[in-house]
């Protein structure tokens, strides 16, 4: 079946099953009333999510959140078009509406999760810990809430105070061949007890020696406490920790080039043997342990006043191989491979040695050991005392580790008033701060006896000035062993306060609701050494950025006929730029983008819902305008040899699109859905680049422009599930989806959509398409089984007590084994300006993994 | 809880127990290298030159030949650049490898084993090498071993193997395809920098980056010289040549066109060790007692005063002849610790620039003096300068605001520690008038005071950048000052002090 007749088959079978399903509304409903608890089939989909594969985007990537995908965090719910998004979508990084992590915002018992310095939720930091995180209220799009302002993407409350803990116990295996193999859990939940007291203690333990990926591992321990004390009807407070430190070996993304020399699109170019050993160079790991104090004072019969405290502290770090005048350790830089080689026969011979010899395709560990034995030097003027010569094993390979601490303190509150039975007002204030540290330092000086602080590609540039060279001019030529910090060292604070308020009016058929917010952002760097290349903008604190926003958002929903209903709502805000996108190379320098300004976004979405005992059917269409925002690309030049970074403004975005779910109670248990995801997510501004490196203040283009209107968002433009379920009375389901995915393209390189790129080339040639077009990725189908069963022992067992269960889940995702699903990737950030060969730098491309499943037993009592 | 309940329980804290014991991972460091590599040699390098003996022609080696020798030179320097050279007791080869910071992997001493068979060999205008034979552009030549490949022929062996290089007399030193010196470290001795190269650096300092050459000699008028080769892009091809007499140690290549050159690269500057005086001068044998910079400045008593016999000063040059030339071409400030003076040599030329590290020695006919207003050494005509001993040597900078470094500048000149002549660094600061240019007296401001910032304008012998225009704004500069008559003033080296 060609992709075009797949997708209006989808669509017919969509929009067909609404009359379809008319007939179907007064036939019996006690097929829909099969006694199964719903959440068993929940819980599974929960454990699959907590286990989606991570590949790390780029090399310096030490951003929260960055590797995950919001849309498999947001609550499944009864909504079939969410349930499609959420969960059989993200095969291929499905982004809903095309949003960036940035576009959500989730709330747990009151206190807002979100980073101040890049928006995104950092879910990964109560992963493994599902059992207490299922009471979630949520409001999708423009929706309201009364929690908060809300975001474009949705918002998420998740309650894990204690006492909204199902009182039970439950214990836990499954097994998968995901990220990580095992999991082991416990959640025991007691309710109050009569003295007013409620405690819940959950923990797991997530592992695998060897995940999907070779060269991959998965430690993961999570640990969470819930104590609630209510202290009259009025009163109600609540505490919870967790944490959730979790290491785990990551898995890189490689040309195609050498995946096809390794013969498998799950290649990982970060391991290599050690002693026998599989050593990955590139572990993760995250300890940020998180405390939040919740109270909840019902102030009488008709106003709430729900305050949160919340505090993280901790690390987050990434660990890579860091090289001080020696050769590229990387198995797959591109001069190592047979692409390089002008003469074809010893192209071949590369080939054949890259294929036949696996090793050869990994790290060399013992090579970048010996090359540190062999390295023995004197350093002069060591720790910047003169006639201090230090002399031993001067490292030339390294393992660093690029750390973020962080430390989050928030206060938030949130009122909500019934004026009367037509009317309810809600509000709140919050304060929010962020401090992180960033830094690096040595973890591992693979046999030698020291390493030194000093700047490389600014030695080479800057022969005669010897304090260029300085990481640190304050502490020159500083000799480094284990664990000492060198490099960079910085602080970022963020402090952000807002107050909103929102009136939802209820009438006969019509709800109305209106809201606003104003916040102020301001943040800067403080630097903690200081730049022997910037020594003026590189040590202290920074210039403040200021920001002064506002929110504005209304809806309205109509009751056309019994249970159909129409909707429009709409959303304006400035949005304060992140700092992230800010600063062009805060590692080394304070500099900011010049103009920088809030970013501006509106949207509009209009929807019919019918919601019927045995149909549920929604479609809603969008429309959003994102104008102003900024980015910072930071990327290993080549030709230059130093990091450059592209410092990208007036980025504008349109994303509009159709949104279809439904599910249909066919009989007796048996049930029909649909989904699909239809749109155009697409850059509508020519951008701006201004163009520095990390080691000169030399501008090297200032506002180069980037012909990017019009090209795609890296998520796909088309989604489509159809799916069968069946709920037998004997307690047992069984559930079968179908996903289709088009119009899927490749995040583009700004630097090939440039003049410079094409000039010289034919317009409209075939070459000038090469360089300028993007990127279409084919389209993909899967194929998801789901099963379960839940025992109640007790039939079989009389004298059991309590009521016991033992649930049995199994998913397969991705039957029919399709391991050519390109989930994403992206085009380098480098292009061969002399000989325009699109070939040399080629892109890079992840593939979702091939068939894979997660069984998982439960006993709950 | 009944008993399956318990039982269950149990056996999901057995499977997670299991799994935590298997999961910790610990990695052995390797073991240091050695020869243990299940290779051995069954040729010597001399044998493996049979292979090629018609100049130009390439040859490749079918057969199982395995050598094995020891690095004595790579590209550590940047003098050699993806080449490795080897020697066993036989002779020496040139290794071509397509692969950057070979010094990394094959440090100089390390054994290496070359399976050769693939490997092709041919020579480079009558010097010989080893590579693979590639055709690029429709022309077959020798290249280097892809770096993919290496490890295919190349096997890294024992590191710190002892390199001695073959005392050898020049006249022995041949040229053809398979002479047992080609390619080999080597030494010669009593050699010296013919005189008219004697003031030139090792290679070319300009943007062109021209390979250079250079003579030496045994020196006295002797009429046979050998050529000194060196890259621009070699790590020490802007150090001055040194002007003495002694040892040099390089690898011997030839070109060979119509005639045969024979050339000799060094691995570094320490491999020319010419520290004796030149052939026909005397050595002035009297042993030096040391005499510190500050002790020098504390014998000032406000009138000249001559130096006690047989000294030696030792410093590092903080001024620059050579790139900003804001300084005179018969001085040169040097500094000790937290001590600096300016030296004059009456008829001479101080050619040293930054980082230098000299001795020079002194006696009665030299003297501390003032010259208007700032303390010198005054040398004697024909004063002898050693070095530079060392170069690239770091002087830390003292950071003053201006109204600060005035006060100490006022100071007794015979006060410990007194900034004068050292090299001081000022944040902060305003160049006036706007948009000049650096050349003539100056002014520089901060926050707390003003102070004169000369720039030599003399005709003839100007700063190279006296005629560019001062940056805008605050900045930080790096320079040295001094008393100028009663005026306190500020020079800086070069644009580099300027941050």
């Amino acid at each position: 079946m060609n992709n075009h007749r797949l997708r209006l088959f989808f669509s017919f079978a969509i929009l067909l099953t609404s009359p379809f399903s008319f007939a179907q509304v007064n036939k019996d409903a006690k097929a829909n009333t099969a006694i199964i608890d719903t959440s068993v089939h929940d819980e599974a989909k929960d454990n699959i999510l907590d286990n989606i594969p991570i590949v790390s985007l780029d090399e310096n990537d030490d951003q929260d959140g960055s590797a995950q995908n919001i849309s498999g965090q947001l609550n499944l719910g009864r909504n079939p078009f969410l349930n499609a998004a959420s969960f059989n979508f993200n095969v291929v990084r499905f982004r809903i509406r095309g949003y960036d992590a940035d576009m959500s915002s989730t709330y747990m018992n009151y206190a807002p999760m979100e980073n101040l310095d890049n928006g995104f939720t950092p879910f990964g930091l109560w992963g493994g810990l599902n059992d207490v995180l299922r009471n979630k209220q949520n409001a999708f799009g423009l929706q309201s809430n009364k929690f908060g302002i809300g975001a474009f993407g949705g918002s998420t409350l998740i309650d894990s105070r204690a006492s909204k803990q199902r009182k039970q116990t439950s214990i836990n295996y499954s097994l998968s061949n995901r990220n990580y193999v095992h999991r082991f859990g416990y959640t025991q939940s007691t309710g109050f007890n009569p003295k007013g007291w409620a405690f819940s203690f959950s923990g797991s333990r997530r592992w695998a020696d060897e995940g999907f990926t070779d060269g991959t591992f998965y430690d993961g321990w999570s640990g969470y406490v819930g104590v609630d004390k209510k202290i009259n009807e009025r009163h109600l407070l609540s505490f919870v920790a967790f944490a959730t430190p979790t290491t785990n070996g990551r898995q890189g993304s490689s040309v195609q080039e050498m995946l096809d020399i390794a013969g498998t699109n799950f290649y990982n170019p970060y391991w290599g043997y050690q002693g026998g050993i599989k050593r990955n160079s590139s572990i993760a790991k995250s300890f940020q342990p998180i405390g939040i104090l919740t109270h909840e004072w019902k102030v009488n019969s008709t106003t709430t006043l729900t305050t949160a405290v919340s505090g993280i502290s901790g690390n987050r770090s990434t660990t890579g191989l860091d090289w001080y005048n020696a050769a590229d350790p990387r198995p797959d830089y591109y001069r190592y491979l047979p692409s390089y080689q002008e003469d074809p026969i010893l192209a071949q011979k590369i080939r054949e040695e890259l294929m036949n010899n696996a090793n050869k395709r990994q790290i060399n560990w013992d090579a970048l050991y010996n090359a540190n034995y062999g390295s023995f030097e004197t350093i002069q003027n060591a720790n910047g005392i003169l006639g201090n010569n230090v002399s031993g094993k001067r490292s030339l390979y390294i393992v660093e580790e690029r750390v973020t601490h962080t430390n989050k303190l928030n206060f938030n509150t949130v009122f909500n008033h019934t004026i009367n039975k037509h009317v309810d007002v809600s509000g709140g204030i919050s304060y929010e701060t962020q401090k992180n540290n960033y830094y690096k330092k040595v973890n591992d000086l693979l046999g030698g006896d020291f390493y030194v602080d000093l700047n490389q590609f600014a030695e080479r540039d800057f022969p005669t000035n010897p304090d260029a060279a300085q990481n640190d001019v304050n502490n020159p030529n500083r000799i480094i062993k284990k664990d000492d910090k060198f490099g960079y060292d910085y602080d970022m604070d963020i402090r952000r306060s807002s107050a909103w308020v929102q009136a939802n009016i209820k009438l006969r058929g019509a709800d109305f609701f209106a809201g606003a917010e104003n916040s102020m952002t301001k943040f800067w760097r403080t630097g903690n050494v200081k730049s022997g290349l910037f020594l003026d903008n590189s040590y202290g604190k920074s210039v403040e950025q200021k920001f002064n926003n506002y929110a504005l958002k209304a809806g309205v929903s109509y009751k056309v006929a019994k249970m159909n209903y129409v909707y429009l709502n709409t959303r304006y805000e400035t949005r304060a730029p992140f700092f992230d996108n800010v600063y062009l190379a805060p590692r080394t320098r304070d500099f900011v983008q010049d103009g920088i300004k809030s970013e501006q976004i509106g949207s509009v979405e209009a929807g019919y819902a019918l919601i019927a005992p045995t149909v549920k059917f929604r479609a809603t269409a969008f429309y959003t305008d994102i104008k102003n925002q900024a980015n910072v690309l930071t990327f290993y030049d080549d030709q230059l040899r130093t990091f450059v970074n592209y410092a990208l403004n007036n980025i504008g975005k349109t994303n509009q699109g159709i949104e279809l779910g439904t599910e249909i109670i066919i009989q007796n248990g048996l049930s029909a859905n649909g989904a699909a995801a239809i749109g155009k997510y697409r850059y509508n501004t020519r951008q701006l680049a201004t163009v520095t490196s990390n080691n000169s203040s030399e501008v090297l283009a200032q506002d180069q422009l980037i012909y990017s209107k019009n090209y795609y968002l890296p998520t796909p433009q088309q989604a489509y599930n159809i799916g069968l379920n069946y709920r037998s009375p004997k307690y047992w389901y069984v559930n079968l989806n179908f996903n289709f995915f088009d119009d899927m393209w490749l995040d583009f390189n700004p630097l090939r959509r440039t003049s410079d790129a094409v000039s010289g080339v034919e317009p409209n040639s075939a070459l000038w398409h090469e360089i300028i077009d993007q990127t279409k990725l084919k389209a993909q189908h899967t194929l998801d089984l789901f099963a379960g069963y839940s025992w109640l022992m007790n039939t079989k067992f009389k004298s059991m007590g309590k009521r016991t269960f033992l649930v049995f889940n199994v998913g397969i995702n991705n039957i029919l084994n399709n391991t050519n699903i390109v989930s994403g990737g992206f085009e380098q950030l480098r292009f061969d300006f002399a000989e325009k060969n699109i070939d040399k730098f080629p892109a890079k491309k992840f593939y979702a993994y091939g068939t894979n499943f997660s069984t998982s037993v439960t006993l709950r009592f | 809880m009944n008993k399956i309940q318990q039982l269950l329980s149990a056996l999901m804290i057995v499977l997670v127990l299991g799994g935590t014991i298997s999961c910790k991972k610990t990695f052995d460091s390797p073991p240091y290298p050695s020869d243990n590599v299940n290779l051995v040699a069954n040729m010597t390098i001399m044998g493996l030159k049979t292979y090629h003996t018609i100049p130009g022609q390439i040859d490749t080696i079918s057969q199982d030949v395995v050598i094995s020798g020891i690095v004595t030179a790579n590209d550590q320097s940047g003098n050699f650049y993806k080449q490795l050279f080897i020697q066993d007791s036989t002779g020496a080869m040139q290794i071509l490898v397509d692969a950057s910071s070979l010094y990394a992997t094959y440090p100089v001493g390390r054994r290496v084993y070359l399976k050769c068979k693939g490997l092709a060999l041919s020579d480079y205008y009558g010097n010989m090498q080893l590579g693979v034979r590639a055709v690029v552009g429709g022309v077959a030549s020798v290249q280097g071993i892809p770096s993919a490949l290496v490890s295919q022929y190349l096997v890294g062996g024992s590191l710190n193997n002892p390199v001695v290089p073959i005392t050898v007399n020049a006249a022995n030193l041949g040229s053809n395809l398979d002479d047992i010196y080609i390619n080999a470290l080597i030494k010669l001795q009593g050699y010296e920098f013919v005189s008219t190269d004697t003031a030139k650096t090792y290679s070319d300092t300009s943007v062109y980056k021209s390979t250079q050459n250079r003579l030496i000699s045994t020196g006295c008028g002797s009429g046979t010289k050998l050529t000194v080769r060196t890259s621009a892009y070699a790590n020490f091809a802007g150090e001055y040549l040194p002007k003495g007499n002694g040892d040099i140690t390089a690898i011997y290549t030839i070109y060979k066109s119509t005639s045969a050159t024979k050339q000799l690269i060094i691995r570094n500057s320490s491999d020319v060790q010419f520290n004796a005086s030149r052939c026909g001068q005397t050595i002035d044998t009297t042993p030096k007692t040391p005499i510190t910079i500050a002790e020098l400045r504390a014998l000032y008593n406000n009138a000249s005063v001559s130096i006690p016999a047989d000294r030696s000063i030792s410093g590092i040059v903080i001024s620059d002849a050579v790139v900003g030339k804001n300084i005179s071409s018969n001085n040169m400030v040097i500094q000790d610790g937290l001590s600096g003076i300016l030296v004059y040599l009456p008829g001479g030329t101080l050619n040293y620039t930054i980082g230098d590290s000299v001795s020079i020695n002194v006696g009665v006919t030299d003297s501390v003096v003032l010259y208007r207003g700032s303390l010198e050494i005054k040398l004697h005509s024909g004063a002898t300068i050693n070095g530079p001993i060392a170069t690239g040597r770091q002087v830390f900078p003292r950071t003053y605001t201006i109204a600060d470094l005035k006060t100490a500048l006022s100071n007794a000149l015979n006060t410990p520690n007194h900034p004068e002549y050292t090299l001081v660094k000022i944040l902060n600061a305003t160049a006036t008038p706007v948009d000049s240019v650096y050349g003539g007296s100056r002014t520089l401001t901060d926050a707390s005071d003003n102070i004169t910032m000369y720039t030599r304008k003399t005709t003839g012998s100007p700063a190279t950048f006296a005629n560019d225009v001062m940056p805008a704004g605050a900045k930080t500069w790096t320079g040295y000052s001094n008393l100028y008559n009663t005026t306190p003033q500020f020079q800086i080296r070069n644009i580099s002090d300027i941050q």
